[in-house]
C-alpha cells in the first residue's frame, strides 16, 4: 500500500512537470519603429546647467530641464495609407533627466512598406490631456492646475537667463492650456475660457522602408534655439519668467514651435522582432 | 488530463484492496500548534477547536489558518491576512460564519478580508473543506472556511462563567485582552464579550522594522431563548472595529474599518420522526472602511522624484444581508439535507485624490473624486440538497446546488473603443450548476479510500465584475472589473487514502486535481484604451475569462505512534497551477514594448512545497506538552511571467511551543515563533510598495498566552 502511494505521488509530480511553458509565436508581417529623441541648439548636443547660449534677442542663457509630450503620431505610406500609433499608447513623454524616455520603442507592429511622412502633435490635444491620467513620476510632474485648465504641460524648458542688469533670473519657459480673463490681471477668478495651444506638427521622411520583422530607428531633433526664433523673436526681458497665465506669451511660443523638429536620421536596426522572441523564449526556459 | 487519468489508474489500483471497518479519527499538528482528536470526515474536512485558537501568538484568524496543510495566506501587514487554499483565494473560496453568514469586505485591496471581520477569541471552532464538496452554504468552487462563534447554551441551573484570554508577544510588541461573561438558564441564556487589541510594527530577523502596527476592539452580545421543548432562538451582535491598521505592501492604509453583524436563528430539533432538524436564518452585515495614504511620505512633504503633494482618500460602504432554510431528514441510514438561501451583497464608494503643487510660488490644488464602485449589487439566490448513504460498510455523499446570479451597477464609465466594449453593459445574469458525489470505503486493517468528484460554479463577484483602477492584484497593475465575465466552473476531484501503519502510526494522503473552464484572470489593457490612476501603477489589466486552468497536488499528514508521551506529527502540501494562455507585456524602461502570449504560464500565487516536522512531549500527568516545530518551505521556480513573480529560495523555521494546564481554571500557553530570527517572507507576501522587495514575515518572536475560565 505505502508504495502505491509512493507512485502516486511520483506519478503526480511527473505529470505536473510535463506542461511546459511556452511563448506562442504569432504572423506579423509587419517591422517596428523606434525614435530617438535628440535635443541641440545650433545642431550642437544641448549642454545643460551653463550659461553657454544666446538667443536671438541677445538673451544670454542656460537650459536646465527639458520635459515635454507629443501624441497622435501617423506614418503616411507612400500608397495613401496612414498609420495612427495607438495600440499601446498614443502619448510618449520626453524628459532630460530621465534616459530611458529618450527612446521609444513603439508597441505598433508597422505593416511593411515605404513611409515618407511622419505627423505628430505637440502637447496634447482635448480627448488627451486629462488631469490625472498621468498618476506616476515623472509624467505626474507635468500636472497643469485644474484652475488653469486642467490636464498637463505640454512643455516644460526651464532655464536661467542674463537680464541687462547682470542677473540671473529663472524662466519657466512652460506651455499648456491657456485663459482668457476678464481683466487685465490674470486672477484666477476672473478666468473667462480656456484656449488649446497644442499644435500638429508634419516632417518628410527621407525614405523609409519598413521590412517585415525589422527595427527602424527614427532620430527626432529638437533645436531649443527655434522656440525664441521664427517667427517671433523672443525675449526673455520682455516675457518675463512665467507665461503660464500669459496666453499672449504661450501662442506666440507655440507659433515658433512648427520647425523645431527635424529627422536627423533613419537607421535600420539589424535585431529582428523574431530573434527578439527568440531570446524572450530561451529566457523563460 | 494527463494528471487527471494518472489519478483515475492509481484510484483503480487502489480499490483492489478494498475491505471494511471504521473510518479513523485523527490527531493533526499544525506546527506550533497541536490539534489532538481533530476529525477528518466528508472527505478533506479538517477542523479546528478553539484550544487551537487559543494557542496562538498573535490573535488573527489568518495566521492560524497558514498552519493548516494545503492553506496559505497572504500578508500585505501586520494583520488581517488573507487564506489561500490549494492556490484558491479571494472569491474562490466561501468564507463565512455561523452558518452561513457572508460578510462583504469594504476594502478593494483586500485590507480587510472576512476572516479579519471577526474577533478570533469569539471563534469556538473553524471547519475547512478544500474542494467544491459542500454545496449548503452558497457556491463552493475551491473550498469553503466556516467560522462558528461561540453561542451560549441553556443549562439546568442558572450559571454565571467568565473566559479570560490574555495575549503578550515581543514582535510585534503588543497585547490583546478578551473577556467573555456567559451563562443562564434553561429558558434564556446569554453571552457578552469584549476584546482589545494593540499590536506596533513587527522587526524582521535582520532588524529591519515594518510599518504593520494595528488596533482592533470589539463587542458582541449573543441571547438564547428557548420557546419549547427541541425550539431555539438565538440573536447575535458583533461589531467590530479596526483603527490604523497599516499596510505597506498597499498605497493606503486602513484608517477606519467599522463591522456590524447581526443575525437570528431558529432551530427545531426532532420536528417528526422524518424531519430531524430544521434551520432557518437571516442575517446582515455591514461595513464601513476607510482608508488613506496620510501616513505616506508623498501626503505631507514632497518627496522626489514628485514635485507636489499626492494625497488619497478612499471610503466605501460595503454590505451583506441574506437568509437560508434547511431541512435534516433521516430515515434509516438515508439522509437528506435541503434548502434554500439569499444573499444580496452591496458596495458603493470613492476615492479622492488631491494634488497639490506650487507654481510660481502660488499654491494650487487639483481634486479629483472617482468612484471605485457605484451602487454595485449582486442577488444570489440558490436551492440546495444533499444526500448521502451509511450503511457502515460504506458512505456516499451527492449534492446538487442551482443558483441564479444578477449583478448590476450604477456606474457610468463608458469604455468603448473601436468597437469592443470593454466597460459598458452593466448587468449580468446567470444560472449556475453545481454539484459533486464522493464514496467512502473503509479498508480491511484500518485503512480507508475516499473518491470525490465535483463541479463548482461561481460567478464572479463585484472586484471582479466593477472594480475601477486600483491595483488589487499581485502585480503592480491598475485592475479594472468586467461586468461581462463569464463564471468559471471547476471540475475537481480528490482521492483520500488514509493508511493504518499499526505500531507505526498513520498516514494520509488527499491527491488532487482540477481543470478550471472559463478561468478568470486579467490581461493588459493598451494605455490608449485605459491608463492607471493609482500612485506607482505600471498599466491596467481587466479581469477575463482566459480559458482554461490546471490544478494538481497533495497533502499528506503522518502521526507517529505516542511513546511515553513523544510523539512525531510530520505533513506535507503541494500545489502547482497552470494557465492555458496568458498575455504578458513586454516592459522596458517602463514601455511597453510587445505583448507576447504565453501557453501553461503558471498560476500565481501558488504556494511552494511545505513540509512541517512537530516533536510534541506531553509529561507530567498530560497536564505539560512542549512542541519542537519545523517548517521546511520548499524553492518556488514555478511562478507566473505574466504576473511578473520572481521566484523564492527556499527556508527553514523552527518553532517552539509549552503548554501547561495549572489547573482547571487557568492554562498558559507560551512559545517561541522563528527560534533562529531567520529573515525570510512566504511566497504569497506581496511586495512593498513603491520597491521590488517583498514584506518580510516577523523575526523572533516571544509569546505567552494566559486563559481563564470560571
Amino acid at each position: 500500500m505505502t508504495a502505491k502511494i509512493l507512485i502516486l505521488i511520483i506519478a503526480i509530480e511527473f505529470a505536473c512537470t510535463s506542461c511546459k511553458k511556452e511563448v506562442i509565436e504569432q504572423e506579423t508581417n509587419a517591422g517596428k519603429i523606434e525614435f530617438e529623441f535628440v535635443h541641440k541648439v545650433r545642431n550642437e548636443s544641448l549642454y545643460v546647467d551653463s550659461l553657454c547660449y544666446l538667443n536671438q534677442a541677445g538673451n544670454p542663457y542656460e537650459v536646465d530641464e527639458l520635459k515635454y509630450f507629443i501624441s497622435d503620431v501617423y506614418f503616411y505610406n507612400t500608397n495613401g495609407a496612414k498609420l495612427h500609433i495607438d495600440a499601446q499608447t498614443a502619448i510618449h513623454y520626453v524628459d532630460i533627466d530621465y534616459p530611458e524616455t529618450l527612446v521609444w520603442k513603439i508597441f505598433d507592429p508597422i505593416p511593411t512598406g515605404t513611409y515618407d511622412s511622419v505627423s505628430f502633435v505637440f502637447g496634447l490635444n482635448e480627448e488627451r490631456n486629462i488631469s490625472f491620467a498621468f498618476v506616476n513620476p515623472p509624467e505626474v510632474n507635468m500636472f497643469w492646475p485644474t484652475v488653469l485648465g486642467g490636464g498637463f504641460h505640454y512643455l516644460m524648458l526651464n532655464g536661467k537667463w542674463k537680464n541687462p542688469q547682470g542677473n540671473m533670473i529663472p524662466f519657466d519657459f512652460h506651455l499648456g492650456i491657456g485663459q482668457t480673463y476678464s481683466g487685465i490681471t490674470s486672477n484666477v477668478d476672473s478666468i473667462t475660457g480656456f484656449v488649446q495651444n497644442y499644435f500638429e506638427v508634419t516632417l518628410p521622411l527621407p525614405t523609409l522602408m519598413i521590412n517585415d520583422n525589422s527595427t527602424n530607428k527614427i532620430q527626432l531633433a529638437m533645436d531649443i534655439e527655434s522656440w525664441f526664433e521664427t517667427p517671433h523673436t523672443w525675449d526673455f526681458n520682455d516675457w518675463g519668467n512665467y507665461i503660464m497665465q500669459n496666453q499672449l506669451a504661450m501662442k506666440t511660443a507655440c507659433e515658433n514651435g512648427y520647425n523645431v523638429f527635424s529627422i536627423s536620421s533613419i537607421t535600420n536596426n539589424k535585431k529582428t522582432m523574431q530573434s527578439w522572441k527568440d531570446n524572450e523564449s530561451h529566457s523563460k526556459n | 488530463m494527463r494528471c487527471l487519468n494518472y489519478l483515475l489508474l492509481i484510484f483503480l489500483l487502489l480499490l483492489g484492496e478494498t475491505s471494511f471497518s471504521q473510518q479513523p479519527v485523527d490527531t493533526i499538528n499544525l506546527g506550533e500548534i497541536v490539534i489532538q482528536g481533530a476529525k477528518i470526515d466528508k472527505g478533506n474536512k479538517v477542523i479546528l477547536d478553539q484550544a487551537s485558537i487559543n494557542r496562538m501568538s498573535l490573535p488573527d484568524i489568518g495566521t492560524l489558518l497558514r498552519n493548516v496543510a494545503g492553506v496559505n495566506g497572504i500578508r500585505k501587514g501586520g494583520a488581517s491576512i488573507d487564506p489561500v487554499i490549494r492556490g484558491y483565494r479571494f472569491s474562490q473560496i466561501n468564507v463565512m460564519a455561523d452558518d452561513g453568514m457572508k460578510v462583504e469586505g469594504g476594502c478593494p485591496n483586500r485590507m480587510d478580508p472576512v476572516t479579519s471581520h471577526l474577533e478570533p477569541d469569539d471563534v469556538e471552532s473553524i471547519e475547512i473543506i478544500k474542494g467544491p464538496y459542500s454545496l449548503r452554504y452558497g457556491p463552493s468552487f475551491g473550498g469553503i472556511i466556516q467560522l462558528n462563534t461561540f453561542k451560549p447554551k441553556p443549562s439546568d441551573n442558572f450559571e454565571i462563567h467568565l473566559k479570560s484570554h490574555t495575549s503578550l508577544s515581543s514582535n510585534p510588541a503588543g497585547l490583546g485582552q478578551y473577556l467573555l461573561f456567559f451563562g443562564g438558564g434553561k429558558k434564556f441564556y446569554f453571552g457578552v464579550s469584549g476584546s482589545y487589541k494593540n499590536y506596533h510594527d513587527y522587526k524582521t530577523g535582520d532588524g529591519n522594522k515594518v510599518s504593520s502596527s494595528f488596533r482592533k476592539y470589539n463587542y458582541s452580545a449573543d441571547l438564547g431563548y428557548t420557546p419549547a421543548k427541541n425550539h431555539e432562538l438565538l440573536l447575535s451582535l458583533h461589531s467590530n472595529y479596526g483603527r490604523d491598521l497599516m499596510f505597506p505592501s498597499l498605497p493606503m492604509d486602513e484608517r477606519k474599518d467599522n463591522t456590524t453583524l447581526i443575525s437570528a436563528d431558529y432551530h427545531i430539533k426532532n420536528l417528526t420522526s422524518l424531519i430531524r432538524k430544521l434551520d432557518i436564518k437571516v442575517y446582515g452585515s455591514d461595513v464601513y472602511h476607510e482608508m488613506d495614504n496620510s501616513q505616506r511620505a508623498a501626503y505631507s512633504s514632497v518627496v522626489p522624484p514628485y514635485t507636489g503633494l499626492m494625497q488619497a482618500v478612499s471610503k466605501v460602504d460595503a454590505s451583506n444581508s441574506g437568509g437560508r432554510i434547511e431541512l435534516n431528514l433521516i430515515k434509516g441510514k438515508h439522509e437528506l439535507l435541503a434548502g434554500a438561501d439569499l444573499e444580496i451583497a452591496r458596495k458603493d464608494g470613492g476615492r479622492l485624490t488631491r494634488m497639490i503643487m506650487v507654481m510660481n510660488g502660488v499654491e494650487t490644488i487639483s481634486t479629483k473624486n472617482t468612484n471605485l464602485w457605484k451602487d454595485s449589487q449582486m442577488i444570489n439566490s440558490g436551492v440546495f440538497g444533499t444526500y448521502i448513504y451509511d450503511n457502515q460498510k460504506f458512505k456516499i455523499n451527492v449534492s446538487a446546488r442551482f443558483d441564479l446570479n444578477q449583478a448590476t451597477s450604477t456606474d457610468t464609465l463608458k469604455l468603448i473603443k473601436e468597437g469592443v466594449n470593454y466597460f459598458n453593459q452593466l448587468s449580468s445574469n446567470y444560472t449556475n450548476l453545481s454539484a459533486n458525489a464522493g464514496i467512502t470505503f473503509p479498508i480491511k486493517g484500518g485503512h480507508s479510500i475516499g473518491f470525490y468528484a465535483g463541479r463548482g460554479m461561481r460567478s464572479p463577484d463585484l472586484t471582479e465584475r466593477y472594480i475601477k483602477f486600483l491595483t488589487v492584484g499581485y502585480d503592480s497593475y491598475d485592475y479594472l472589473g468586467n461586468p461581462q465575465l463569464k463564471p468559471e466552473i471547476n471540475y475537481q476531484s480528490d482521492l483520500i487514502i488514509d493508511v493504518n501503519l499499526n505500531k507505526a502510526g498513520k498516514l494520509k494522503v488527499d491527491a488532487y486535481a482540477s481543470i478550471i473552464d472559463s478561468y478568470i484572470s486579467a490581461v493588459p489593457l493598451p494605455a490608449s484604451v485605459a491608463t492607471p490612476k493609482s500612485m506607482g501603477a505600471l498599466g491596467v489589466k481587466q479581469y477575463k475569462n482566459v480559458g482554461q486552468a490546471w490544478f494538481y497536488g497533495f497533502e499528506a499528514t503522518y502521526n507517529s505512534p505516542v511513546i511515553k508521551g513523544i510523539g512525531v506529527v510530520l505533513t506535507a502540501s503541494y500545489t502547482y497551477g497552470i494557465q492555458e494562455r496568458a498575455i504578458k507585456n513586454i516592459l522596458e524602461n517602463n514601455q511597453v514594448i510587445d505583448q507576447v502570449e504565453l501557453k501553461n504560464d503558471a498560476v500565481q500565487e501558488i504556494p511552494p512545497m511545505e513540509t512541517r516536522i512537530d516533536l510534541n512531549y506531553r509529561f507530567y500527568n498530560q497536564k505539560m506538552l512542549f512542541t519542537l516545530g519545523s517548517r521546511i518551505v520548499a524553492v518556488q521556480n514555478h511562478v507566473s511571467e505574466s504576473y511578473y513573480e520572481n521566484a523564492i529560495f527556499g527556508t527553514v523555521l523552527m518553532n517552539m511551543a509549552y503548554e501547561f494546564q495549572v489547573n482547571k481554571l487557568i492554562k498558559l500557553a507560551s512559545g517561541i515563533q522563528n527560534l533562529f530570527d531567520k529573515a525570510y517572507y512566504d511566497h504569497l507576501n506581496r511586495r512593498i510598495v513603491g520597491s521590488t522587495s517583498r514584506l518580510y514575515e516577523p523575526g523572533r518572536n516571544y509569546y505567552m498566552n494566559l486563559i481563564i475560565n470560571i
